[in-house]
């Protein structure tokens, strides 16, 4: 089960999360995306294989640009990482239907609780077997 | 002058019930089986329905929803010697009109009889006659009478301003009905802010819901909204309400009493005008028995309750759903839609999908990712563990999809004989394989085939080649 992330710029909020990450899971199943077309590229596989995508919004360009991949970012479950305390863009994003929002001067020690969450939601969401 | 329907196998109850609707100055005809009865419903627009529970080729109640789905709606009135409650919630569930246990009085029947005339006519006057309300019901894929029923609902909740509940199974789709009801309410035009209370720690949902104050904790540096606020205006959805911590339930009943909360520590009170819809695949009835969920909570959420059928109840939508979502992957995909090959088509119709439409969807995306040489997908292109199951049923029952479409009631689509042994073929190829542990030697002998037509009728049927 692979975690996109996307983050058009380096900073340190994104290594410091990135690192996180890598605790909570093998660093081969986090994806980097630096560009929205990366992004888009990503999402070309069965979605099921995606466990969330974590967009780190820098501008509001790149929260257009997003949100203009429409359908494809339907399916998957997205955490949004917004610039501090930009209430504007946060109800601008809502048409992401994000599962979870916070920004890049909090805590980042939320978003992995949160994935943690869904890594463990997501193990116990395998159906059993029914046939007819 | 109303047009009724009496669809009961007991003649002298079929007499008693045309005496009363011919008193009334309407007119009655009458069906002895669920098929006559479906027939006649098909054949012309009927205001009022009378039905019996235990007919000769089938339940009433299992009929609800095709009755439902006919182009007139009528009001159904449920007439039966075997009561009992589930089969009542049943028919409730269905918005039945009444359920009238025999042996019942004229005037035990009349009554509701000319109360849901009434209802009928003041509906009709309302211009909520026969043809459903245009929905935009985006992203919603299927027409089986029991999504139909769904959507009946949705219309008539979508224009009132009621919290509304939505219960189904995981993958049933609950989240694109709660999006279809903020659609095609008044509050289209304001936000529609998603809280999935089963992605997010419990320590953290309070702050998402309500939103802090600087300084409420620990690494609360400044003010932050909380989900209720940014849902001023349009639409709070709660997924999955029965994960949201006991700890929690009583402040969120009072800010959907209230409309008003005050923020983690906040000294002030906020409004917020949302509008809740929830959903959830739990018994939250259950879980307010056991003590984990508010009984008044549910209580004020359950203004209507929208209960998603699974897809198992609705398999005339596979169809749909399949060359809906396929024409989507490919899309995405940047390639041209992939073809559907009939025996492809039969193994999704064959299987349950206890993850519903997800779990279909999900099959897809794998089919066409392995699929991605082939203009069409075939079977030997969906998941193994899906082939397997199916396998595995067929082999305890035998039966294939197109043998219990022939066998189920009410259906017309009598299979061409060219598609009928294609089918019967499959499955005997099937079972061949099952039989001999996929041993082709032994299959041969098995069958007398020789191995290039096994091969060959295994490749034609889309059917793994063993090693």
């Amino acid at each position: 089960m692979d975690l996109i992330v996307f983050a058009h710029i380096e900073s340190t909020y994104q290594k410091r999360l990135l690192a996180q990450l890598g605790v909570l899971m093998p660093r081969d199943r986090i994806i980097l995306c630096r560009t929205v077309e990366e992004l888009a590229g990503s999402l070309m596989r069965p979605l099921d294989t995606v466990l969330a995508v974590v967009l780190l919004i820098s501008q509001s360009t790149e929260l257009v640009g997003i949100i203009s991949l429409g359908s494809m970012l339907h399916d998957v479950r997205i955490i949004l990482i917004l610039p501090a305390a930009d209430i504007v863009m946060a109800a601008r994003a809502l048409p992401l239907r994000p599962r979870f929002v916070t920004y890049e001067d909090e805590n980042s020690d939320e978003i992995i609780a949160v994935v943690a969450k869904l890594m463990s939601a997501r193990q116990k969401q395998i159906p059993p077997p029914l046939c007819r | 002058m109303a047009d009724v329907l009496i669809v009961d196998d007991d003649s002298s109850m079929c007499e008693l019930l045309a005496l009363v609707v011919k008193r009334q100055g309407h007119d009655a005809a009458v069906a002895r089986t669920l098929a006559e009865g479906l027939k006649k419903t098909s054949e012309k627009d009927f205001d009022v329905l009378f039905l019996d529970i235990c007919l000769p080729d089938g339940n009433g109640l299992e009929a609800l929803p095709l009755f439902n789905g006919r182009g007139s709606s009528p009001e159904i009135i449920i007439i039966t010697g075997k009561g009992d409650l589930d089969g009542a919630e049943l028919a409730i569930r269905h918005s039945v009109w009444d359920y009238i246990q025999k042996p019942a009085t004229i005037q035990a029947m009349t009554l509701p009889f000319l109360r849901a005339l009434q209802y009928r006519e003041e509906k009709k006057s309302r211009g909520e006659n026969s043809l459903r309300a245009p929905l935009d019901r985006e992203g919603i894929i299927g027409s089986s009478p029991q999504l139909m029923a769904c959507f009946d609902l949705l219309a008539k909740v979508a224009r009132m301003d009621s919290n509304v509940l939505i219960t189904g199974e995981t993958g049933t789709g609950k989240e694109l009905f709660a999006l279809a009801v903020h659609r095609n309410s008044k509050r289209a035009a304001g936000p529609f802010v998603v809280l999935d209370c089963s992605s997010i720690p419990e320590t953290l949902v309070e702050s998402a819901l309500f939103g802090h104050d600087k300084g409420a904790f620990t690494g609360a540096d400044r003010v932050r909204e909380g989900f209720i606020k940014q849902a001023d205006g349009g639409t709070l959805f709660l997924d999955e309400l029965g994960e949201l911590p006991p700890g929690i339930q009583k402040a969120f009943l009072r800010g959907l009493q209230e409309r008003s909360f005050r923020p983690i520590g906040g000294k002030r009170e906020i409004k917020s005008d949302f509008r809740l819809v929830a959903a959830t695949n739990r018994d939250l009835r259950k879980m307010v028995q056991e003590g984990r969920f508010r009984e008044d909570l549910l209580f004020r959420i359950k203004n209507f309750d929208i209960r998603l059928p699974p897809l198992r109840e609705r398999p005339s939508d596979i169809v749909d759903l399949t060359l809906h979502h396929i024409e989507r992957v490919c899309s995405r995909y940047g390639i041209t839609t992939k073809k559907v090959s009939r025996e492809f088509m039969e193994a999704l119709e064959a299987h349950l999908w206890p993850g519903n439409v997800r779990e279909l969807f999900h099959s897809l995306e794998r089919a066409v990712a392995t699929g991605m040489d082939s203009d069409t997908l075939f079977p030997v292109h969906l998941p193994d563990e899906i082939r397997i199951h199916l396998l595995r049923s067929s082999i305890g029952n035998p039966m294939t999809a197109l043998e219990r479409r022939m066998n189920a009631p009410f259906t017309n689509d009598f299979p061409r004989m060219k598609d009928y042994r294609i089918l019967s073929d499959t499955t005997y190829l099937r079972d061949l394989l099952a039989r001999t542990g996929k041993d082709v030697k032994q299959a041969c002998l098995l069958s007398g085939l020789s191995r290039s037509r096994l091969y060959a009728l295994l490749k034609l049927h889309g059917i793994a080649i063993p090693d």
